[in-house]
């Protein structure tokens, strides 16, 4: 063998050992304590394993949209958050997102699907909570809107691929 | 604290100090792979520590927005917060402890690097067109034109002060000058002194393509990261082993750079510290002496092995920094 070449082989056997470590290092936390951010497979599990007394959910939901949400995300540090996505039946794809998070403007961390053009920017009386009520297209120019609001420590966003009407119904039934 | 970690900023100065370790472990492999030895290529390669991971995060961020999202850090090599926010001791996250460790890094930096720089800088204004002896005896001047006969640098530009210690300097810049003290004049031979002018002539040239200032500017954004200050002192102890080869070069006398660097080396009685040496400053002095001893013996070791070309590092260079950078784009 080249001698370039078992240079070159030794170089990535040792790149290939800081990749391993790295990995083992990442995955020793998870293993001491809970409430890391992780994908959870049911509301139930994310509330107990992360100690929320509550995750906010949708009472209403449009036709064609059901329970359980199809990702669910969660994590307690470095803020409290928890992501609930929800597919349409027949098509498959993401069409509802809700986001709760104890920080203000996490929600672009938090959002897979992004408000690409912005075209109506409206403040929104809901339920007596001033909301911020956005009206655009997201991803491959569908329509959809999105609703923010803030109650007590958690800020809430919630967007829909849809016109907003069925969104405010939606954002209502989550608020008690 | 929190809102700071999770912010650009915050995030910025994590990865910047993570980004470097990962940087630094592999260009030391990359050393070991391609057997690098040649000081001028490590430096090259010790340069991509300070440089890479300032860069690194802000390119990452600006050419893939989703980096920064939390999906992406589910499915990375390694999420920092899972460690920053493992709690510990009672429920004190481990972010809180590491803090230890920036603010002693940049403590050390303002006090042995910053402050420093500055009062030198100071001192050089002050100094600036002053004569520093002016009645020189006139064997200590032939001594000193002796030693430069045949070096690339004007003998008058060579500045002699009156010290018993073995002092030797150069300052850069526009004018740049050699100090040396009557002590090394003294105690050196002619070709000892020419090996040393010749060293000190390596730093005043290569002053003209200034990486080691370019690299201390970069490396002051990362005033609180260990792993840049040490990668500094690496390169700028590379930085003396180039400027013996130039001496080398200059003179073709190895032996005598050999035997000039060996004379500056500190009796080993101020570096093992005596019984009745209790104090912290003595403490402090003896390590100092001692690393300064560490140094000084790698150089001699360095030129007593056999000089070889510069290696072929252009590929080596190229396969370690897309390591690098690939590794470290799924390190947040």
């Amino acid at each position: 063998m080249g001698k370039k070449i078992r240079s070159l082989l030794y170089m990535m056997i040792m790149a290939g050992g800081v990749v391993v470590l790295l990995t083992a290092v990442n995955r020793l936390p998870s293993s001491i304590q809970k409430g890391f951010a992780r994908q959870y497979d049911s509301v139930e599990e994310a509330k107990r394993s992360l100690g929320f007394d509550n995750i906010f959910v949708p009472r209403y939901f449009p036709e064609g949209i059901s329970w359980p949400p199809s990702f669910i995300f969660g994590q307690k540090e470095p803020y409290r958050a928890v992501v609930l996505e929800f597919r349409e039946a027949k098509a498959g794809g993401t069409v509802l997102i809700v986001i709760q998070t104890s920080r203000r403007g996490s929600e672009s961390q938090l959002q897979r699907t992004r408000l690409s053009e912005l075209k109506e920017d409206t403040p929104y009386r809901l339920k007596g909570r001033i909301a911020r009520l956005q009206v655009g297209t997201c991803d491959k120019g569908i329509p959809c809107s999105r609703i923010s609001w803030q109650d007590r420590d958690l800020y809430f966003t919630v967007l829909f691929m849809s016109s907003p009407f069925e969104l405010i119904r939606i954002a209502e039934s989550m608020i008690q | 604290m929190n809102s700071f970690i999770s912010s650009y900023w915050g995030m910025y100065a994590v990865q910047m100090l993570l980004h470097s370790v990962i940087a630094s472990v592999l260009i030391d492999c990359a050393f070991v792979a391609w057997d690098l030895r040649s000081p001028r290529v490590k430096q090259r390669f010790r340069f991509m520590v300070i440089f890479l991971p300032v860069v690194s995060f802000p390119m990452f961020q600006l050419l893939f927005p989703g980096r920064g999202d939390v999906y992406f850090r589910l499915g990375s090599l390694l999420d920092s917060n899972r460690w920053l926010f493992l709690e510990v001791w009672g429920g004190v996250p481990v972010l809180k402890v590491l803090l230890v460790i920036p603010a002693i890094t940049a403590a050390v930096f303002v006090l042995q690097e910053l402050v420093p720089i500055v009062i030198s800088q100071l001192e050089q204004m002050r100094e600036a067109g002053e004569t520093v002896d002016d009645e020189v005896d006139g064997p200590m001047a032939r001594k000193v034109a002796g030693a430069m006969a045949g070096l690339p640098f004007n003998e008058n530009c060579v500045e002699i002060f009156d010290d018993e210690d073995l002092v030797l300097f150069s300052n850069t810049g526009f004018n740049p000058r050699i100090y040396v003290s009557t002590g090394l004049i003294k105690s050196f031979s002619t070709d000892h002194l020419q090996a040393a002018f010749a060293h000190e002539i390596g730093h005043i040239q290569r002053s003209r393509k200034p990486t080691l200032i370019l690299a201390y500017l970069i490396r002051t954004l990362m005033f609180y990261n260990p792993v840049a200050m040490v990668e500094f002192r690496k390169l700028a102890q590379e930085e003396e082993k180039v400027c013996d080869d130039i001496a080398i070069a200059l003179t073709g006398k190895p032996e005598a750079v050999v035997e000039a660097v060996n004379m500056l080396r500190p009796a080993p009685e101020e570096f093992i510290p005596a019984k009745h040496r209790r104090s912290f400053r003595e403490i402090v002095s003896a390590f100092e002496q001692y690393s300064l001893d560490v140094l000084l013996k790698s150089r001699v070791q360095r030129i007593g092995q056999s000089l070889r070309s510069e290696p072929d590092w252009g590929v080596p260079y190229f396969i370690t920094m897309t390591l690098i950078i690939g590794i470290n784009y799924y390190v947040v």
